[in-house]
């Protein structure tokens, strides 16, 4: 039986962010589980994010890269595209199939094998700077956002800031 | 939130078609299609002609997937076919020997078209090893191999790369036929490269290039006429007398048999 090819591609992608650390992301195994990664980030400089540190997990599933991971951020976030339990809801996350999540998304930003981990989080951490109101995941932050941008900005800073209590 | 939920339900669709149908049925006669038509008049009428070329078929699995597949099972299957011929040259030694070539080099052209040799390397690997041991495959198991989702996926993945890293490349000649794309990269993105997606003249056009093969399609369809087009590619073909056949009909391939 050759090795799932899940497992070895996700070991190539691991062993590859542990050994390049300009990129600024971290990540480690969960109980030495190759599908289930825990990554995290310092907040985006120059963003209401800096400062903050992030925690999420990816889960993959058998058949990656063929479909794409979920992510969950652990950490307290508010953010138009991430639901109020953490998920991460990002067109690169998405399967390419049919416009379920947003008619907007074109079908060239989804997820395509060729992608991995590296950048999905490029993708995320550009999102959390720059939300996308049109297909929100958190309703309330995206109304927050796009009726008192201040107040959510405060809102931001603050969990920021409790990020790092938090560690 | 109804968003999981539709997910939930398409992977649902997605499991059952892998439920029900094998990725390769074994060799029917072609002539089931005529009760499958049986209410069709338009499809009826030019069974006779594929009947007379193509006496039998193999089923595949509808997934989106099934043209790379089936392009991929068809040379295998001819490889084994003519086992004994492969360090000859004869046709299919001429096209084996050229295929493992162009697998191995491969690496060189998705790298030159940008791609990250983390996604590729393994499924080269795969292929060259499933290629170079293509002496202890026999055409019964060949299609119990691709039963193995690693292997299906993998020749499915690789195919995908390949074809997109020949349009990436060749972007001034398809320039304007990436219909519903503005560019032939987001047409490589939101079409070749993600598994599942249908594979239009394109694709195909591109398989046969980059792989050096001739692939000759039936298309079965709506349309008046008792002649169903033929097309094959690519249209300048020179290499060894060897031929990809397939069958589409709308939004489907599947593998012909032709009258040896």
């Amino acid at each position: 039986m050759v090795e799932s090819y899940a497992i070895a591609r996700l070991r190539s992608e691991y062993r590859e962010l542990t050994q390049n650390e300009d990129t600024g992301f971290s990540v480690g195994l969960n109980n030495d589980n190759w599908f289930i990664w825990s990554v995290s980030f310092p907040g985006p400089e120059d963003t209401p994010y800096e400062g903050g540190f992030y925690l999420a997990r990816l889960t993959f599933p058998t058949d990656y890269p063929n479909s794409p991971p979920e992510m969950v951020f652990e950490t307290e976030m508010w953010h138009p595209n991430i639901y109020s339990d953490g998920k991460v809801c990002i067109s690169i996350l998405h399967p390419p199939g049919d416009d379920i999540f947003n008619p907007n998304e074109s079908s060239s930003e989804r997820w395509r094998p060729i992608l991995g981990v590296e950048a999905i989080l490029l993708s995320v951490t550009s999102m959390l700077n720059d939300p996308n109101l049109d297909s929100p995941a958190n309703i309330d932050a995206a109304i927050h956002c796009r009726d008192d941008k201040q107040g959510y900005i405060r809102k931001v800073r603050r969990l920021a800031v409790k990020s790092v209590e938090c560690l | 939130m109804d968003d999981y939920s539709a997910v939930d339900q398409e992977a649902e669709i997605q499991r059952e078609i892998e439920m029900t149908s094998p990725i390769f049925s074994s060799i029917l006669s072609l002539s089931a299609l005529e009760n499958e038509y049986s209410n069709n008049p338009n499809f009826l009428r030019k069974l006779p002609r594929i009947l007379s070329l193509y006496p039998f078929f193999r089923r595949t699995r509808g997934d989106g997937n099934c043209f790379y597949r089936c392009f991929m099972f068809s040379l295998l299957e001819q490889f084994i076919k003519h086992k004994n011929q492969l360090n000859t040259d004869s046709p299919q030694g001429l096209m084996y020997r050229n295929l493992i070539q162009k697998v191995k080099d491969s690496g060189n052209w998705l790298m030159a078209a940008g791609f990250d040799p983390i996604c590729y390397e393994d499924f080269i690997d795969l292929i060259c090893t499933k290629l170079e041991t293509i002496n202890i495959s026999t055409e019964e198991t060949l299609s119990k191999d691709f039963e193995d989702k690693i292997l299906a996926d993998s020749i499915v993945m690789y195919s995908r790369f390949l074809t997109s890293a020949f349009l990436r490349m060749n972007q001034e000649r398809f320039e304007g036929f990436t219909e519903g794309y503005a560019t032939v990269v987001d047409f490589c993105k939101g079409e070749v490269e993600p598994m599942d997606r249908e594979s239009e003249q394109l694709q195909v056009m591109a398989v046969a290039e980059v792989f050096g093969v001739r692939i000759k399609i039936i298309y079965l369809d709506r349309s008046d006429s008792d002649v169903c087009t033929e097309l094959v590619f690519p249209i300048d073909y020179s290499g060894p007398d060897f031929t990809v056949h397939l069958l589409y009909r709308p939004g489907h391939y599947d593998l012909l048999y032709p009258v040896s």
